[in-house]
C-alpha cells in the first residue's frame, strides 16, 4: 500500500460522515466479503498478504466506528457531529450523500416495475421527446421520497446575479469565503448547513473564514468541502480540488 | 495480476493531436438528453448480448427511440434474434462515399422504437480499424437521432473496443461469478483506465507531470492504478480532481450474470470496493441475474427475453438496472440545467 494519501476510517468502509450504524455494519460486512481468503474479488489484484493488511485495517475501521463511544471519540477529534447526537426525528430522515447507500435502495426495491410490456400500442417515440425519462421515474419516484431529500432540493438559487451564476458555474479559485458566498447567494443558513453537513459549527466558521491553521487534517476537510459544494448543488468534484489546491497553498504543510 | 504501471502503449504511434481532437469529440458538446450505453469487458457467452437486447427493449418501450449497435464482428446474434432480415448495408458501409447518412443503416425490428445497426457478416475489422476510420465511425454514432445509442462491443480489449467504451456515456461491464470472468473484467478496467489517462493527458496538458511521477513510481510507493491518481492529486489537486473527475466520466456499472446463489449475487458488492480501492473509480453495481433457463430457451426460439417471456422475473429485474440509469440521467440533465 503507498502513503500518498491516508483514508479516513470512514473512506476505509465507503461510507458517509452520518452513515447509520446499519450501514456501517453491512459496509464493514460487504468490505471483509470482498478481501476474504476466498473471494473472487480480490485475489487476481492483491496478494494474499496484502489482502490480510487490508482486512486488518476494515477491522480496526469497524471496531472503532461500531462503538458509539470511541466513534464519537473519533468524530469529535476530527469536527464531526456524531451520529448519536441528532435529535431522533432528524435521525430518521437524515440525508443520505452516499451514492452506494441510494444505490441499494433501488436494487432490493420490491415495488414493482410498472411495465409497459403489456400494452400492445407501444408509444412512438421521437428524439428528444423526454416523455420515457418520467415514464420510467415515475415508478422509482416513491424511493427518492425522502423528506430532508425534499428539503434539500428545496435549495435553489434565486438565478438574479449573473455575474454570481458564472462564477458558481465554473467554480475557479474556490476558497471558504467564495463557498460562504454561494451560500448566503442561495440563502442557506450557517444553522442549516450545520444540520445538513453534521459538522461542527467551529470547523464550518473557520472552513469559510478561511482559518486554515483551524481545520482537521485534509482527508477530513477534503470530505467537509464535497458534502459543503453538493448541499448546495455545486460540482463537488470541481469544488473539491479547487478548494484542496488552495489549502494546500496557504498550509503546505499537511 | 502484475502491478504494472506503465501509461506508454503501443499506441503511442498516434499522433497527439488526433488524439487531442478525439478527446474533444468524445467528451463533450454533448447533452445529457442523448446517452450512448456501452456493453462490454467480458469474455463470449457472459451475457453481453441478453443485457444489450432488453435494457434496450425497456427503453424502447418505455417511449424512447433506441438504435442499437452490433459492435461485435465476431459473433454478431442481436439482428437474429430482433427479426432482422440480413441486410445489404453494413456497418463498413459507414465508410462508403454513397451514405449520406447513418440513419440509412438502421433496419427496422420486431420491436417498435428499437432500430437495429448490424455488423454481422461485415468485412470491417473492429480489432484494426484505422484510427482515422474509428472517430468517423464514432462521429456518427454521436450524430444518430435516437434517445439511446447502445453498443455490443462484443469481447476483447482491443483499443478501438476501449475507445468505443471510452466513448460512451455509461460503460456496462456483464460478468459471470467465475475467476476467469472477474480477472478479464479487471484487465478490461485497467485497459480502459490507461487508455483514458492517456486521452486526458493530452487533454489536460497533463502528461509531463504523469510521466514525472510514473518514473518515480517505486520512489513514491505507487502500485496501483489509485496510488497513481492519489500521486497526481498530492502533486496538483487542481488537476489531479480533473483527472479523477475524468476517470469517474467512465461510468461504470456492474451486471453479474448467472448467479445461483446469494453469494454469487454478493461478488458484485467484493468487485465494486476492490475497484475503488485498486483503481480508485467508482464502478457501481447494478445488480445481478440469475440464472434462468428461460434465457437459453429464448435464445433457440431466437427471440429476446423480454418478448417471449416477457413477465420473467429477469425482465423486471433488467428494467430496474435500467430504471436507476436512467434516474441518473435525469439528475444529470437537472444539474445541467441548473448551470445554465
Ligand atoms: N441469466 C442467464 N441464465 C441462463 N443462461 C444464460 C443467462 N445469461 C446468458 N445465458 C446463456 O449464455 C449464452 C450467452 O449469452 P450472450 O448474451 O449471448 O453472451 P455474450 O453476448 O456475452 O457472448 C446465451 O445463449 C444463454 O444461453
Ligand atoms: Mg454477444
Amino acid at each position: 500500500m503507498s502513503n500518498t494519501r491516508k483514508q479516513s476510517l470512514y473512506e476505509i468502509l465507503d461510507v458517509s460522515f452520518n452513515a447509520s450504524p446499519d450501514t456501517i455494519r453491512h459496509a464493514y460486512i460487504k468490505a471483509k466479503n470482498a478481501y476474504n481468503r476466498d473471494s473472487l474479488a480480490a485475489y487476481s489484484l492483491y496478494s494474499a498478504e496484502e489482502s490480510k493488511d487490508i482486512l486488518s485495517e476494515i477491522e480496526e475501521a469497524y471496531t472503532i466506528l461500531s462503538d458509539v463511544d470511541s466513534r464519537k471519540k473519533y468524530d469529535d477529534s476530527h469536527g464531526i457531529i456524531s451520529s448519536d447526537s441528532y435529535n431522533s426525528s432528524y435521525r430518521s430522515s437524515s440525508v443520505t450523500f452516499s451514492k452506494n447507500e441510494a444505490r441499494e435502495e433501488i436494487t432490493s426495491a420490491s415495488t414493482e416495475y410498472q411495465s409497459s410490456s403489456t400494452t400492445s400500442n407501444a408509444p412512438t417515440a421521437t428524439a428528444g421527446n423526454m416523455s420515457h425519462i418520467d415514464r420510467i421515474l415515475q415508478t422509482q419516484e416513491s424511493k427518492s421520497a425522502n423528506p430532508v431529500m425534499k428539503n434539500y432540493l428545496k435549495i435553489e438559487s434565486q438565478k438574479n446575479d449573473p455575474e454570481m451564476e458564472e462564477r458558481i458555474n465554473k467554480c475557479e479559485n474556490v476558497s471558504g469565503g467564495f463557498l460562504r458566498s454561494v451560500r448566503e447567494y442561495k440563502n442557506v443558513t450557517l444553522d442549516q448547513m450545520i444540520d445538513i453537513l453534521k459538522i461542527s459549527k467551529n470547523y464550518l466558521t473557520a472552513l469559510e473564514e478561511d482559518q486554515v491553521e483551524k481545520l482537521p487534517a485534509n482527508v477530513f476537510v477534503r470530505g467537509f468541502v464535497i458534502q459543503y459544494a453538493r448541499a448546495l448543488k455545486l460540482n463537488h468534484e470541481k469544488v473539491s480540488s479547487s478548494y484542496m489546491e488552495f489549502l494546500k497553498n496557504k498550509r503546505p504543510s499537511l | 495480476m502484475d502491478h504494472n504501471i506503465n501509461t506508454k502503449t503501443e499506441e503511442e504511434t498516434i499522433t497527439s493531436t488526433s488524439i487531442h481532437q478525439e478527446s474533444k469529440l468524445l467528451g463533450s458538446n454533448k447533452s445529457s438528453y442523448k446517452q450512448i450505453l456501452a456493453i462490454g469487458g467480458g469474455k463470449g457467452g457472459v451475457g453481453k448480448t441478453l443485457v444489450t437486447a432488453n435494457f434496450a427493449i425497456t427503453l424502447a418501450r418505455a417511449g424512447a427511440k433506441v438504435t442499437l449497435v452490433d459492435l461485435d464482428l465476431g459473433g454478431a446474434n442481436l439482428h437474429t434474434c430482433l427479426g432482422v432480415e440480413m441486410s445489404s448495408r453494413t456497418l463498413s458501409d459507414v465508410f462508403s462515399s454513397d451514405i449520406e447518412n447513418i440513419e440509412d443503416l438502421c433496419a427496422p425490428t420486431i420491436v417498435p422504437n428499437l432500430q437495429l445497426i448490424s455488423g454481422a457478416h461485415d468485412s470491417l475489422n473492429a480489432a484494426n480499424l484505422p484510427h482515422a476510420q474509428k472517430q468517423k465511425l464514432i462521429q456518427r454514432l454521436q450524430q444518430l437521432k435516437s434517445d439511446y445509442v447502445i453498443l455490443d462491443l462484443g469481447a476483447g480489449t482491443s483499443f478501438n473496443t476501449l475507445d468505443f467504451f471510452i466513448a460512451a456515456d455509461v460503460g456496462i461491464l456483464v460478468v459471470l461469478p467465475e475467476p476467469t470472468s472477474i480477472e478479464n473484467a479487471y484487465r478490461f478496467i485497467k485497459s480502459a483506465f490507461y487508455r483514458k489517462l492517456k486521452n486526458i493527458e493530452h487533454q489536460l496538458d497533463a502528461r509531463e507531470l504523469v510521466d514525472k511521477i510514473v518514473e518515480k513510481k517505486e520512489e513514491l510507493g505507487i502500485k496501483t492504478p489509485a496510488d497513481l491518481l492519489s500521486a497526481i492529486e498530492n502533486e496538483s489537486s487542481d488537476l489531479g480532481g480533473k483527472v479523477r473527475l475524468a476517470m469517474n466520466e467512465m461510468n461504470l456499472k456492474l451486471v453479474v450474470n448467472q448467479t445461483r446463489t446469494g453469494t454469487d449475487a454478493e461478488i458484485g458488492f467484493g468487485v465494486k470496493n476492490v475497484c475503488k480501492k485498486y483503481f480508485g473509480i467508482n464502478v457501481d453495481y447494478l445488480g445481478n441475474l440469475e440464472y434462468d433457463s428461460a434465457v437459453w430457451q429464448s435464445v433457440r426460439r431466437r427471440k429476446p427475453l423480454a418478448v417471449e417471456f416477457p413477465t420473467n422475473p429477469l425482465v423486471a429485474t433488467m428494467q430496474k438496472m435500467v430504471g436507476h440509469i436512467v434516474a441518473e440521467q435525469a439528475e444529470k440533465i437537472k444539474n445541467e440545467k441548473s448551470y445554465e
